[in-house]
């Protein structure tokens, strides 16, 4: 019968390993045998058993590092077998192609040629479903996006090589990333210098851990932390806008007229939108539709398409986001709302900010501000 | 009493030394690393921290692979190399051969001075 702490320390190990079961319980088994017989042979050599089980134990280290350690070679492996199937698929697909190609007959369409959409599909026709891509994309943003707010990230890095350690948050995550050793390089920054973080708590989610790595190594401002296409990119912050379109229909639908012309009057928090805390740090007091900011200029007059409660929103959202705005400031970013669908060009970590905004102001609707909030934290999370 | 080795020269011989063992035949965890122990002259302790993950990353780069047996009344998972394994053995201790020489060769004009007592 193994000792009790022995098997206390296996499963600590066990829980932290990244592996399938029956791989866990394979360490488990290996390494038991190593404490039991390492346990003889010292209180062979006079030990007391409780002295014995602690030196035993302490040879083996942290059960976290130990787990992180294991974990590596197998996802190594497992990695190297996902890029020989994604070679072997990719050469399929192009061997397809150009058997396809050449075997296609003359009279009939190039089979992956121009793009054709139709409701009725006729035969030798392929249908791509156009509007199914951007779609694919965005969710593959949101669901990466969703991974980095997670908060049960658990370990303990005790000099742990800087890139070693992002590849166990990629493992963790299960999403690659990608670091662009140039960034690094240019900051003469060693991608093996030693990290040590520990987060025990699971209170800090992967973003926070990611960006808490990137201190380690003061990097924390050089570098930046993208979404790309499927995978997180380590690369140099980047202040080159981009452009997003918001669909905002769903916070615009309810608000009156009314609502807004009150708003423009300037009345105290009185107004559909408000934000405690919703831009993060420093936004403090939040804002509220013509509230304690003064009211100010939400205008009823609209562009094309642009309607007044629009306007009211984005003000909010250039209030919250805390940032230079060309119609404001005469530089910085760019915000249009049409039919409800806000176009944003900005940087990557002003779209960020604009998306947790929103997150918060959809929760808040979504339970029911109170007509008359204060603008006040209320809703601060 | 000798002095042991620093981490930063054993890290890029550890494969070689437990290679070098597995290549005198099949073993377990423990057992390699009391012969590690003992081939050194008591220099070179493996912590079983460093070991496993070790054994498995040779496991998992196919240079040793590994079978469990319990006739000691538990589960104990021995190992031994592969044709790789040998071949990847011999290439780096003619690696580590050149290395040494290499090394030899420069501190050879300084040896004089390092070695002339204080």
């Amino acid at each position: 019968m193994s000792e009790p702490e022995f098997e206390a320390f296996l499963r600590q190990l066990a829980h932290s390993l990244q592996l399938k079961e029956l791989q866990k319980q394979a360490v488990a088994d290996e390494l038991r045998d190593h404490l039991e017989e390492r346990l003889q042979l010292l209180m062979a050599q006079g030990r007391s058993r409780e002295e014995a089980c602690q030196q035993a134990l302490a040879e083996f280290g942290d059960a976290v590092t130990l787990a992180h350690d294991f974990t590596l070679p197998q996802q190594r492996l497992q990695r190297r077998r996902t890029v020989r199937y994604t070679l072997t698929s990719a050469t399929l697909v192009v061997t397809t192609f150009v058997m396809a190609s050449f075997y296609w007959p003359v009279q009939r369409p190039e089979p992956f040629g121009q793009v054709v959409a139709q409701t009725d599909p006729q035969p030798g026709f392929i249908e791509v479903p156009i509007a199914a891509a951007p779609d694919k994309v965005e969710l593959l943003r949101q669901e990466i996006e969703a991974k980095l707010q997670k908060r049960d990230l658990s370990f303990s890095m005790v000099d742990v090589p800087f890139q070693d350690a992002l590849q166990y948050v990629s493992d963790a995550l299960e999403v690659d990333v990608i670091i662009n050793n140039r960034v690094f390089e240019e900051n003469g920054v060693d991608l093996s210098t030693p990290v040590n973080l520990t987060l025990r708590t699971g209170n800090v989610s992967a973003k926070t851990a990611l960006r808490l790595l990137l201190r380690q190594i003061q990097m924390e401002k050089t570098a930046a932390i993208v979404i790309r296409d499927g995978f997180i990119d380590i690369t140099e912050t980047d202040n080159s806008h981009e452009v997003q379109v918001y669909n905002c229909r769903d916070l615009l639908e309810n608000v009156t007229v009314d609502q807004v012309q009150a708003a423009r009057g300037g009345h105290g928090g009185g107004g559909m939108f408000q934000i405690g805390g919703a831009a993060g740090e420093g936004a403090g007091g939040g804002l509220g539709l013509g509230g304690s900011s003064g009211g100010v200029g939400i205008g009823l007059s609209t562009s094309c398409g642009t309607s007044s409660a629009g306007v009211a929103l984005m003000h909010v959202l250039q209030q919250a986001s805390q940032t230079d705005w060309m119609d404001i400031d005469g530089n910085g970013g760019t915000m249009t709302e049409f039919n409800g669908l806000i176009t944003i060009g900005h940087t990557q970590e002003v779209h960020e900010r604009i998306n947790e905004i929103l997150k918060k102001l959809r929760a808040a609707n979504t339970q029911g501000a109170p007509a008359n909030g204060a603008a006040s934290g209320q809703r601060k999370s | 009493m000798s002095q042991r080795f620093g981490p930063d020269l054993l890290r890029g011989s550890l494969d070689l030394m437990v290679l070098s063992i597995l290549a005198g035949g099949s073993t377990y965890g423990y057992d390699l690393q009391q012969r590690v122990l003992e081939a050194s002259g008591q220099l070179v302790q493996l912590q079983a921290g460093t070991l496993y993950p070790l054994l498995h990353r040779l496991e998992a780069d196919k240079l040793i692979r590994s079978r469990w047996e319990d006739s000691t009344g538990r589960k104990r998972k021995w190992y031994e190399i592969t044709a790789a394994g040998k071949q990847r053995l011999s290439a780096q201790t003619a690696e580590w051969d050149r290395y040494v020489a290499c090394i030899q060769a420069m501190l050879a004009p300084i040896r004089s001075i390092v070695t002339r007592p204080v």
